[in-house]
């Protein structure tokens, strides 16, 4: 199994870098992973309030929320979610949310 | 219908060449590729969008509506099914410079109605030969 450094801690990681232990996850390890994302600097309000809806929505139903559903929930458009996650909401968002590679969801 | 001729250009690259345009296609590097031009599945969403700009355009024209600038955004999802992967969802967000009000519903059905989300929706029947 792939292990990933961020900021000094070691994560369990797939070969696409997906965190394999949800409960590793912290907003610290979404803030180390955002510059390895193509993210500069801290992450905004709105890269927050994505991340948390991915992790409610996971927890709630055991799987990543389907794209339309996610820009209506958190009333972003499509383009400025590639604007905040530059690989998507799948590449991006779902690995800072700590979750496995999504399979049929964003 | 002009022929479409693909040709391997080597490793996953191939060259496109219809009428008098060529383009490539490859896959991204971390799919094995040398990505010297956008993947098959994202030419495939590319194709998509453009025919329904192309579609809402030529409304737009006729209408009157303002379009120039008009934009496309789109993303897709796949999903696993035994070996078989396939584009489970298609998604896109339409920009034009204004808001058509009222005419809002013919703008996206002028959108739906065009051939390859027909093809899409429908299914093409798909005949391939080994030509040796």
């Amino acid at each position: 199994m792939p292990e990933l450094e961020l900021g000094g801690n070691t994560y369990e990681v797939d070969e696409d870098g997906f965190l394999q232990q949800l409960d590793k996850w912290s907003p610290q390890f979404a803030q180390d992973y955002a510059s390895l994302e193509g993210i500069a600097g801290e992450l905004t309000e709105d890269h927050w309030k994505l991340i948390n809806y991915i992790r409610e929505y996971y927890e709630e139903y055991g799987i990543a929320p389907m794209i339309r559903k996610l820009c209506k929930d958190c009333s972003f458009k499509l383009k400025y979610i590639y604007e905040m996650f530059p690989s998507g909401p799948a590449k991006g968002a779902c690995k800072l949310a700590g979750l496995s590679k999504p399979t049929g969801c964003v | 219908m002009d022929l479409v001729n693909v040709r391997h250009e080597g490793g996953l690259c191939f060259s496109v060449n219809v009428r008098n345009h060529r383009f490539l296609v490859d896959m991204a590097e971390d799919e094995g590729g040398s990505d010297k031009g956008p993947s098959p599945a994202e030419i495939l969403v590319a194709a998509f969008g453009s025919c329904v700009g192309a579609h809402i355009a030529r409304y737009c024209q006729t209408a009157k509506i303002p379009h120039e600038g008009m934009e496309l955004n789109l993303t897709f999802q796949t999903t696993k099914e035994g070996t078989r992967i396939r584009i489970s969802n298609l998604v896109g967000d339409i920009s034009l410079p204004q808001d058509p009000g009222p005419r809002s519903k013919a703008v996206m059905s002028a959108g739906e109605n065009c051939i390859i989300r027909n093809t899409l929706a429908r299914g093409p029947e798909i005949d391939l030969d080994l030509d040796i």
